[in-house]
C-alpha cells in the first residue's frame, strides 16, 4: 500500500467534503442521555417494584383458607403481572442503556443487572415506607385487560363479607365493651372484651378488619381484630403481622374463634347453620 | 508525539491527522486484510472508511484507552459492517509467516492437554486455516487478536467492547472449539 497515496487521500477528502469531526457535545449528550436511562429506569424499576413489595407484604397468609376461593387460585389472582412485566422491562433497559455507555461494556451482563435490582429494590423499600407502593397499586387501571385488582378491591372482596363472619371499616363509637364499624352506610356494632387479640386497635378513625361469629340473637362478638394496612406504613402496629400474629392469639381465643381460625370457611358457614 | 497527543493535535489541525494515518495504516491494513481475502482497491476502500470514521469521532477518544485499542475497535466494527453490506461472509486469509506466527503463539499460550503439539507442522499449517474459518466469528476475531495481533486481554476487550472475563471464556472456548475442527478435519 502506498503510504503517501492513502494520507493525502484521506486529508484530500477531509477536505474536499468538509468532514469536521463531530462535536464535543455530541458525544457528552449522548453519553449523559444514556445514563439519564439508567437513572430513569432504576426509577421506574423501583416504583414497579414498591407495589408489588406492597402486595406480598399483605398477602394475609394466615387467612388464606378463610377465602371463598381455593389457595391456587387466591395466589394466581394475588400476582401483580402489571407490576412484575414493568419491572423486568425497566430494569432490561437499565441493563442494556448501561452496556451502551462509554465505558458500560467493561463490566458483565449478570453483574449490571444485579446492581440495578439491588439499587431498584433499596428505592422501592424506601418508596413503600412513604405508601408509594399503596397509592400506585390504588390507582392503576390495566388498560389492556382491565381486570386488575388493587390490593384494596381485593381485599373489599374477601372482607366486606358479614355472611361469612368478615368485616371491613371505621372504628367509631367506642364503649366499654362494643363499638361500630362503618362500612359506607352500613354500621355493625361489634362486641369485644380485654382478651380479644388487637383490641389496642381500636380507636376512633381507625381502619380495621374483624373476624367475628354471631351468634342465635345476633350479636357479632369480635374473635380478632386486624389493621386494614400493612404494618410497615401503620406504624402503630408494625410487630402486627396477620400469620404471626393469628397464630399466637389464637392461644388466648375462645374456643368457637380457634374453630372459624382453624377450621376455616366450611367450618364457619356449619357453625353458622347451626 | 505520542498517538494521544496526535489526536489532539489533529482536532485543531487535520494535518497531525496524516501522520495517525501513516502510523496505523499498515497495522489496520493487515488487521483487515487478515480477516478477509480483500482485493487491493477494497482494502484500501476499507481503509479509508475507517480512518474517516476515525477523524469524524475524534472527540468521542476516551483519553483512558490505548488509541490502538479504540481504532482498532472502530477498524473492527467497519470491517463488520462493510460485510454486511457486501452480505459476504469473511473468509480468513494469512500469509505464510503469519500462519507460522498463528501456531506458534497458541502453542506458547498451550492448552491443558497441549493439542497442537499433536499435530504435525506441516498437517498443522493446512488445516490451521480451515479449522479457523470454520469458526463462529466471534471466536475468530478473538483467535485473530489473541494470536495475530497479539493484542493483551485488556486490550482485546477495548476492542471488542466486552469484559475482560468475558474475553477469557471466549479465547478459552475458542481454543475448545479449534481443536475440535483440527481434529476433525
Amino acid at each position: 500500500m502506498n503510504q503517501i497515496n492513502l494520507e493525502s487521500k484521506i486529508l484530500q477528502k477531509i477536505h474536499d467534503d468538509k468532514i469536521k469531526p463531530k462535536s464535543f457535545w455530541y458525544f457528552f449528550i449522548k453519553d449523559f442521555s444514556l445514563w439519564g436511562a439508567v437513572v430513569l429506569s432504576i426509577i421506574f424499576t423501583s416504583l414497579s417494584l414498591a407495589p408489588i413489595i406492597f402486595i406480598f407484604e399483605n398477602l394475609e397468609i394466615g387467612f388464606v383458607k378463610h377465602l371463598d376461593q381455593s389457595p391456587t387460585n387466591f395466589y394466581i389472582h394475588i400476582i401483580p403481572y402489571p407490576f412484575i412485566l414493568f419491572a423486568i422491562f425497566f430494569i432490561l433497559i437499565a441493563r442494556f442503556s448501561w452496556a451502551k455507555t462509554k465505558n458500560g461494556y467493561k463490566f458483565e451482563g449478570k453483574k449490571v443487572f444485579a446492581v440495578s435490582a439491588i439499587i431498584s429494590l433499596i428505592f422501592a423499600i424506601l418508596l413503600n415506607n412513604f405508601a408509594v407502593g399503596k397509592l400506585l397499586d390504588d390507582n392503576f387501571h390495566d388498560p389492556v385487560f382491565d381486570s386488575y385488582k388493587s390490593l384494596h378491591d381485593r381485599r373489599m372482596e374477601n372482607w366486606n363479607r358479614p355472611d361469612l363472619g368478615r368485616y371491613i371499616g371505621i372504628v367509631n363509637n367506642i364503649s366499654t365493651s362494643s363499638f361500630t364499624l362503618s362500612q359506607k352506610d352500613i354500621e355493625y356494632v361489634i362486641d369485644f372484651d380485654n382478651e380479644t387479640p388487637g383490641m389496642e386497635l381500636i380507636e376512633v378513625g381507625e381502619s380495621v378488619r374483624v373476624v367475628a361469629t354471631i351468634d342465635e340473637e345476633q350479636t357479632i362478638d369480635a374473635c380478632i381484630i386486624l389493621p386494614y394496612d400493612q404494618p410497615s406504613i401503620h406504624q402503630k402496629v408494625r410487630k402486627i403481622d396477620s400469620l404471626k400474629y393469628v397464630s399466637r392469639m389464637k392461644k388466648q381465643m375462645k374456643d368457637e374463634c380457634k374453630q372459624v381460625i382453624e377450621m376455616g370457611r366450611a367450618n364457619f358457614l356449619k357453625q353458622k347453620n347451626i | 508525539m505520542s498517538d494521544e497527543e496526535l489526536v489532539s493535535a489533529s482536532l485543531k489541525d487535520q494535518k497531525y491527522f496524516g501522520e495517525l494515518v501513516k502510523r496505523y495504516e499498515d497495522k489496520f491494513g493487515r488487521f483487515v486484510r487478515r480477516k478477509a481475502a480483500l482485493s487491493k482497491e477494497d482494502t484500501e476502500d476499507l481503509l479509508q472508511d475507517i480512518f474517516i470514521k476515525i477523524y469524524l469521532n475524534l472527540n468521542a477518544f476516551d483519553r483512558n484507552l490505548k488509541f490502538s485499542s479504540w481504532g482498532y475497535r472502530i477498524a473492527h466494527n467497519e470491517t463488520i459492517s462493510w460485510y454486511r453490506k457486501k452480505s459476504i461472509r469473511p473468509q480468513i486469509n494469512f500469509e505464510d509467516y503469519e500462519e507460522e506466527n498463528f501456531i506458534n503463539n497458541i502453542k506458547n499460550d498451550s492448552l491443558e492437554d497441549d493439542f497442537i503439539e499433536k499435530f504435525a507442522k506441516v498437517e498443522l499449517k493446512e488445516k490451521v486455516k480451515l479449522a479457523l474459518d470454520k469458526l463462529d466469528e466471534k471466536y475468530k476475531n478473538i483467535l485473530i487478536l489473541k494470536y495475530l495481533e497479539e493484542k493483551e486481554y485488556t486490550e482485546i476487550g477495548d476492542i471488542l467492547e466486552i469484559p475482560i472475563g468475558t474475553v477469557s471464556t471466549l479465547i478459552y472456548r475458542a481454543k475448545k472449539e479449534l481443536k475440535k475442527y483440527l481434529t476433525n478435519i
